[in-house]
Formats: C-alpha cells, sequence, structure tokens
C-alpha cells in the first residue's frame, strides 16, 4: 500500500490556479488531482488516500475550513495544507484546532508548496512507525468465532471497524464497503444461518421479533451453531478478503445470484437485499459449502467484479 | 503478559450515526450523518414511525453526510415507503452522497422516488 508515489488533491475554485499547482507538482514525481470546487473536492478524498489535501479556503458554498471541518468529523485524518490570504487569528485558531498541517498565503508560489509538501512528506516519514504496522507485513489474518447467545449484545464491525480504518492505510469509501460487507455477512449469518429466520418472521414488529430471536435461541441445536469471521490483510496480492461462515442449512446461493441477474424493477420485498449488496459493494464474491461460507473480496486499486 | 490496548478515540466516530429530524407544515425533513448499518437500524425505524404517524405528506431524506446504508436499513426505508404511499405520502431525496446516489440507482430506488445527487 506505500509503493506508489505520494497523492496530493488540489482544491481551488480557479482552475488555472489548481492546474498550474498540479503540473508543477506532478513534475515532482507526486500522484496529483484537482477539484474546482468543495462538493468535488469531498467526493475524491472519501474515494481516494490522499497524502495530502493543498486546499483554497475562499470558495464558494464549501470553504477550505468547511472541507478540514468535514474530514475530520468523519475521522479522516490526512495532512491539510491551506492556501489563505486571510489574516484573522480565530481562523488560524479553528484551522490549527482542526489540525491544519501548514498555511501558504497567496498568491502561492508553486516552489513554497512544494518546500511545504516535502517537509511534510519529511515529517510523516520520520513518524513512520506502529500505525503503519498492518500497512508493512505481508500477510494479516484476524479470526472470531461468535457465539449467537451473545451476538445481539454487540458489534463486531462496531468494535473492530474503528481500529481498521485507524490502521489500514486505504481510502475511506473503500472501508466502507468492507466494513458494511461484514456487517451484511454477519447479520446473514445470524438471521439466516443461525436462526434460519422465514420473511415473514424477520418482518414482523421489533418487539415481536426480538421475542421470536429470544425463543429461537432457546433451542439447543440453535445456540450451538457458531459464527467464524475472518478479516486478511492480503498486502502482497493488494487486496482484504472478508470471510463470514455459519453452521446453518445454507442456501441454493447460484439460483439466487440467477435470480438477482434477471431482476428488471426494484425489489420492495426483502429477500435477496443483502446479497445484492455484496455483489455491489465488492470486487469478488465467493460461495463455498453449500453458501455456509461467503467471502468478498476487495482489491485496493480495482473496480473489477467477479462471482465464483 | 502485556496487552495491547486500542485507542480508537480518533476514530470512533467513523461508525457512528446521527439522525436529524424536522418538520415544517406537511413536510418532514430528515438527514442521517454517518453509517446507518444493522445497528442504527432500529433508531432509523422509530424516526421513520414518527414521521408515518405524523401529519407530514413529504419526506425529504438528507443522504449527503450518510456514508453507507445496509439491506436491513434499505428494507426499513422500503417498508416505511409502502406504508407512507399507502397514506397519501411521498419521499424525494433532496441530496446524496456519491456512494448513495450509486447504491440507490443499483437498487433501483431511483425508479420508486427522486434521487438527487447533491
Amino acid at each position: 500500500m506505500n509503493s506508489n508515489p505520494p497523492r496530493i488533491l488540489i482544491v481551488d475554485d480557479s482552475y488555472s490556479v489548481a492546474e498550474s499547482l498540479k503540473a508543477y507538482l506532478s513534475t515532482r514525481d507526486y500522484s496529483v488531482d484537482s477539484a474546482s470546487s468543495g462538493y468535488e473536492a469531498l467526493r475524491l478524498i472519501r474515494k481516494h488516500n490522499y497524502d495530502i489535501v493543498v486546499c483554497d479556503i475562499e470558495m464558494p458554498e464549501v470553504s477550505g475550513l468547511d472541507i478540514l471541518e468535514t474530514m475530520r468529523n468523519e475521522g479522516i485524518s490526512k495532512n491539510v495544507i491551506l492556501m489563505t490570504g486571510y489574516q484573522e487569528r480565530d481562523y488560524y485558531i479553528r484551522a490549527i484546532q482542526l489540525g491544519a498541517s501548514d498555511f501558504i498565503t497567496k498568491p502561492v508560489e508553486a516552489e513554497q508548496l512544494l518546500k511545504s509538501v516535502q517537509s511534510i512528506m519529511d515529517k510523516d516519514g520520520r513518524l513512520f512507525g506502529k500505525d503503519d504496522l498492518l500497512n508493512n507485513l505481508d500477510d494479516v489474518h484476524f479470526n472470531c468465532v461468535i457465539n449467537p447467545l451473545r451476538y445481539g449484545g454487540y458489534s463486531i464491525t462496531a468494535v473492530m471497524g474503528p481500529f481498521f480504518y485507524k490502521h489500514i492505510n486505504l481510502p475511506q469509501d473503500k472501508m466502507n464497503s468492507i466494513i458494511l460487507c461484514a456487517d451484511e455477512m454477519l447479520n446473514n449469518a445470524f438471521i439466516h444461518g443461525v436462526l434460519g429466520l422465514t420473511s415473514v418472521q424477520r418482518h414482523s414488529q421489533s418487539g415481536e421479533l426480538r421475542d421470536l430471536i429470544a425463543a429461537k435461541l432457546q433451542q439447543p441445536h440453535i445456540a450451538s451453531r457458531r459464527i467464524r469471521f475472518e478479516l486478511h490483510i492480503n498486502n502482497s496480492e493488494e487486496c482484504i478478503h472478508v470471510t463470514v461462515e455459519d453452521d446453518g442449512d445454507g442456501f441454493d446461493h447460484e439460483s439466487w445470484l440467477q435470480r438477482l441477474a434477471e431482476e428488471k424493477d426494484t425489489n420492495l420485498e426483502g429477500s435477496g437485499r443483502g446479497l445484492r449488496m455484496l455483489l455491489h459493494l465488492s470486487d469478488n464474491l465467493h460461495f463455498a459449502n453449500g453458501g455456509r461460507k461467503v467471502r468478498v473480496t476487495h482489491y485496493y486499486n480495482s473496480h473489477q467484479h467477479s462471482v465464483e | 503478559m502485556s496487552m495491547i490496548q486500542i485507542d480508537n478515540s480518533d476514530v470512533d466516530k467513523e461508525l457512528g450515526m446521527n439522525i436529524n429530524l424536522k418538520y415544517e407544515g406537511d413536510r418532514a425533513l430528515m438527514s442521517i450523518d454517518g453509517f446507518l448499518n444493522s445497528d442504527g437500524a432500529h433508531l432509523f425505524q422509530e424516526k421513520l414511525d414518527e414521521v408515518l404517524k405524523s401529519d407530514a405528506r413529504m419526506l425529504d431524506l438528507d443522504l449527503f453526510q450518510c456514508k453507507n446504508i445496509s439491506s436491513v436499513g434499505i428494507g426499513k426505508l422500503l417498508l416505511f415507503y409502502k406504508d407512507f404511499i399507502g397514506k397519501g405520502g411521498d419521499i424525494e431525496v433532496v441530496r446524496s452522497s456519491s456512494t448513495i446516489y450509486d447504491l440507490f440507482a443499483m437498487l433501483k430506488l431511483n425508479q420508486l422516488f427522486p434521487v438527487n445527487l447533491e
């Protein structure tokens, strides 16, 4: 995940400023994108894993400070350099509180920007340490076995998600997809694999459903079932696999996939939506063990999709 | 034996969710901020139930700050939609992030109600 050149996003509502800075940094072996509005910038920031965002402060609708604040609110801790003509003390204090990495006065001189970028990259290099561990191992496996009697009391994705966000160096949208896939797969394993709930049962009122689940879990053959969860970070093949396996009856995944492929209109019923989400969110979907075992794969740099 | 302590303090917000609901005349304005997965689906249902019981005839959904929605969340929305149009109501997604826009297009929800990007 660290072999590519540093990625930089230049954000300025002046097309000529953004393009000239982009052209200059590109000649210095940085991979540079540009955005001409705050909305476009936020979309790119969520999608790509930039090392540094260089952002004009004065832009219509979404300002540079709004971008910085949104990034921090969403837990994106990447470096932000603000290009500003402002001198107000309150503005600097707010930007520093939000963790701005540097300020450059407008009009920006390209060499001044390059110095700031290099200084930040050097500092990041010196800080290389425990937070980068997961990104620098060839192979990492997280495994756990879930007892369904305790499944309702906690959420694997809520507990492990923040850890992965912090330690796996992938764009936010990609991480969101991985976490959502894990959530879908665990939920499916619990509802279908362990409990074997019918469609009608799943759509009963929440109090009724809670009682039904409690009653099901009283049955020894259901209580003895387990859900096995694995997250495999495969840095050498540049992908992450999420695998969930349950002890249920399995399902005919081939006919379900066929059915989803033939579906033309909006499906208002609940059946198959989770499977459709997995197809949409992952690069590869693989079934084994009669549908009891499901694995999704997300490649770091691929948008190809396949089903096995 | 030493224990590894995981400090998630600056990233806990990644998986959080907040729903803001207000009313303007016969319109309900609901904005969802964060990750609507199975953990947050019950809160979403509570808010939708509230809209269903109100006098609102239009639900404006602002999903611009919504990072993603799981199938459980989509299921809650569709159950609400069936009940809401049954009493003469309608839904519009007034703003959405590109992730949500793509998801709704994939599920063909834009055939049921308008879905705007931003």
